[in-house]
């Protein structure tokens, strides 16, 4: 424990600070990149307007809104998820249990990246006929 | 579960007790903001990838997205990412200019002032959508 100790500090410093600064740097590129699409589909459109028919013809047959839609799941998603992180640090000190939440944590940010990633990358570009009920 | 309990019921008691005013309310309100983005983050690419993967589940969440709860949910998450957003600038350009450290408690009310001046509007519009589809209003308003 004591042996080891300087160097996985060291460690945890280097990625502390990187954290540090990604979620200045992040956060100033989310307020346009949220802002923007809030106001876009929340305050200009409104859930009334969406639809499976609206996403497909309206955002996603655009190249440029699945691009725009990517850079806010991966910055909003790391920038999101170290904040899970650091509040998980806050409040859960029992040092297992810690572990545990981390790692819960870390796995549902891969999910959920890799779905949104999916979703953008292979949607198709005109709706699928869907069976009618 | 003590280690858990523990922390959560000081953090809980410092932030009704810690008289560390506007400072204390603009940290406290960030996190709860973010921590309440973060949850509808994960709910929202999930059900949106459904675009692809499953679409009358998509359907189905629109549909969900239109009830009362989550109407009400969604001018909190206005509120959240909009306040979220600012506070953050403040935040970030703090860190920049260090100098601006003895501004701290005018920047910390320019950010509630600014959040709310803009939320007002935002506020209104989207009270407008909702009025339009909550349940019940359509139908007495003919």
């Amino acid at each position: 424990m004591t042996t080891t100790t300087k160097s996985v500090s060291q460690r945890d410093n280097k990625f502390e600070t990187f954290m540090w600064r990604y979620m200045r740097w992040s956060g100033v590129l989310l307020v346009p990149l949220v802002f923007g699409h809030f106001a876009i589909m929340h305050v200009i459109n409104s859930v009334a307007d969406i639809s499976y028919e609206w996403v497909i013809t309206q955002r996603w047959s655009f190249v440029g809104w699945r691009i725009y839609d990517a850079f806010l799941l991966w910055f909003a998603g790391i920038h999101g998820f170290n904040g899970l992180r650091i509040a998980i640090n806050d409040y859960v000190h029992g040092e297992s249990l810690n572990r545990v939440l981390n790692i819960l944590a870390v796995v549902l940010m891969v999910i959920v990246l890799f779905v949104g990633t999916a979703a953008l990358v292979l949607a198709p570009t005109t709706p699928v006929t869907l069976p009618t009920g | 579960m003590q280690n858990v309990v523990k922390p959560f019921v000081s953090t809980v008691r410092g932030a009704l007790t810690y008289r560390g005013r506007e400072g204390q309310l603009a940290w406290f309100g960030h996190r709860l903001a973010g921590l309440g983005t973060l949850l509808f983050f994960i709910i929202h690419v999930i059900d949106t990838s459904w675009v692809f993967f499953w679409p009358e589940g998509y359907m189905h969440a629109i549909a969900l997205y239109k009830t009362p709860a989550f109407l009400i949910g969604e001018l909190m998450l206005g509120l959240a990412v909009l306040y979220h957003g600012l506070n953050g600038l403040r935040i970030t350009l703090m860190d920049w200019r260090p100098s601006l450290w003895k501004y701290q408690r005018q920047m910390t009310w320019g950010t509630f002032g600014l959040t709310a001046l803009i939320y007002a509007p935002v506020f209104v519009i989207m009270m407008g959508h909702i009025l339009q589809i909550w349940p019940g209003i359509e139908i007495a308003a003919r």
